[in-house]
């Protein structure tokens, strides 16, 4: 080892030795004339390569600086809620899958399911398109030629017309009696007839309770008598109280207005019997009439007007039944009837 | 080469609360740890996690740490065993240097061009001559100068003996004195 290599290593000894050796270095050098200058040199020369070695590791400040924030919040400045919980597992996560191939195929193929699991889940469970298509069908002749099927006979327009005029005018005549009862329901006389008293005596005082019932009668027409066994008075009578249950009736029963409409053809042929009976007839069949239960009839007085009371009294005196008190009771109304 | 004279011991400063120490450790000398790293062939990336591993490490030892030893020294050894651990890992095969994930990183550069083209050339300079050195020469070299470590240091360190470290560190740097010399002859007559 020449002189010079000996001043180096004795400079390295006082750079880099034990307190004891590096104090010994240090005298030595004191006495060599190169000695100090050497050390000084070579401790710039080391303090010089450790800045290059630094500098060479070519890591930027903004790099640097983002590194350190790491570091700082894995360590002094670690977050302890449950953010930081889930950064230390995200943390153990990425050093997992960064460590083992094995863990990132498996971590993919667990991706690659979710993720297409539902896409393959739709292919298979949506509804299927419509699609388009066109059919064509040909269809063998056939053993019997075809014959359109005959329209239904035309009536004429005026005859519809006039059936529906006739159907309103019934509708109308039936919904007027019904309020002229109504509003005669009050003051119908409440009288009854005397035992033994006449039919048609019977029937009248029949016709004035049936008026007073606030219901009209269902069996109205199940409880109609026999008509052919009435006499013209009589049926004249009934047929009025038939037409009152008929008019009275939302629905009446098939079989009241098939009675009132014989029991009207019959007292059509009798007309023409006595003067106040025929009247009283007239009367009925052109009430009929008006409610469309019977086809041509002569014209005759309004329900309950005053021709009908007058055609009541005739009667009456025909047949010697004014004395009784229901016939008086009815006639006495007459003349309370508003005019 | 007083920069791992600190005011406090940082992992003591932890142990009683005080974060503030061991955040300026971070500050001077993360640099110094990658460069380290980077030296022994790891790329940027690399050094970067392994830096933050060594300092992870220190964190956590807070704990339990006894200063035996002057703390420079310990933190090199916790980062030679965090490289020894990732040699393990690799198949004891450090990877090369690799400079494709830092060229969108360079430092700042002077202004000068010319000045910069020479600083360039004289750190290249020295870095290939460090990098001609034999491998057991530049780990003692590197550890003296990065970590500022003494003889005795640097042969726990490495588990040889101190004068083999002093023999080694002797022959370092005379080449490297030589080397430069003879470079700077050259310039001189070019």
């Amino acid at each position: 080892m020449n002189p010079a290599e000996r001043d180096l290593a004795l400079a390295l000894e006082a750079l880099l030795g034990r307190a004891e050796a590096r104090a010994r270095a240090e005298s030595e050098l004191a006495t060599r004339p190169q000695g100090r200058a050497l050390r000084a040199e070579l401790a710039t020369g080391l303090a010089r390569s450790a800045d290059e070695l630094r500098q060479a590791a070519r890591w930027s400040e903004a790099r640097e600086a983002r590194w350190r924030a790491q570091l700082f919040a894995r360590t002094t400045r670690r977050d302890l809620s449950w953010r930081g919980d889930l950064a230390l597992l995200v943390d153990f996560l990425r050093q997992r899958l960064r460590a083992s191939p094995a863990l990132r195929v498996v971590a993919a193929s667990l991706v690659l399911h979710v993720v297409a699991a539902p896409v393959v889940a739709y292919w298979i469970l949506r509804e299927p398109r419509p699609e388009k298509r066109v059919t064509l069908r040909v269809e063998l002749p056939a053993a019997e030629p075809f014959l359109p099927e005959p329209p239904p006979p035309a009536l004429p327009d005026d005859e519809l017309l006039r059936l529906a005029r006739a159907q309103e005018a019934r509708e109308n005549e039936r919904a007027r009696e019904r309020f002229v009862l109504a509003q005669s329901a009050a003051r119908v006389p409440a009288v009854e007839a005397e035992p033994g008293a006449a039919p048609a005596t019977e029937l009248l005082a029949r016709r004035a309770r049936a008026l007073r019932a606030s219901e009209p009668s269902e069996r109205a027409g199940a409880e109609a008598p026999d008509w052919r066994a009435l006499d013209p008075l009589e049926l004249a009578l009934w047929l009025e109280l038939g037409l009152d249950q008929f008019v009275r009736h939302d629905a009446a029963p098939a079989e009241l207005g098939l009675a009132c409409a014989r029991a009207a053809q019959a007292a059509r042929d009798l007309v023409g019997t006595r003067p106040g009976t025929g009247e009283l007839l007239r009367a009925a069949c052109a009430r009929a009439s008006r409610l469309g239960l019977l086809a041509s009839a002569p014209d005759g007085p309004a329900l309950l007007a005053e021709p009908w009371f007058a055609a009541l009294e005739r009667a009456g005196r025909e047949h010697d039944l004014l004395a009784s008190p229901v016939w008086r009771a009815w006639l006495e109304w007459s003349t309370k009837q508003p005019r | 080469m007083d920069r791992w004279k600190l005011p406090r011991d940082p992992l003591l400063a932890l142990r009683e609360g005080d974060p503030g120490p061991f955040e300026d450790l971070v500050r001077t000398h993360a640099r110094t740890l990658v460069a380290f790293f980077r030296q022994r062939g790891a790329a940027l990336g690399r050094a970067e996690d392994l830096t933050q591993e060594v300092f992870l490490r220190l964190f956590q030892s807070a704990g339990r740490y006894q200063p035996e030893e002057r703390f420079g020294a310990y933190v090199f050894r916790v980062a030679r065993n965090a490289w020894i651990d990732e040699c393990r890992r690799r198949g004891a095969r450090p990877e090369a240097a690799s400079t494709a994930d830092t060229e969108d990183e360079l430092p700042a550069q002077p202004e000068d061009p010319g000045a910069r083209a020479a600083s360039e050339e004289e750190q290249g300079r020295l870095l290939a001559l460090v990098a001609t050195l034999p491998e057991t020469h530049r780990a003692v070299f590197e550890l003296a100068v990065l970590g500022e470590l003494g003889y005795d240091e640097i042969a726990r360190q490495l588990g040889i003996p101190e004068g083999t470290v002093k023999s080694r560190m002797f022959y370092a740097v005379r080449r490297l004195r030589r080397a430069w010399a003879e470079g700077q002859a050259g310039e001189g007559a070019a």
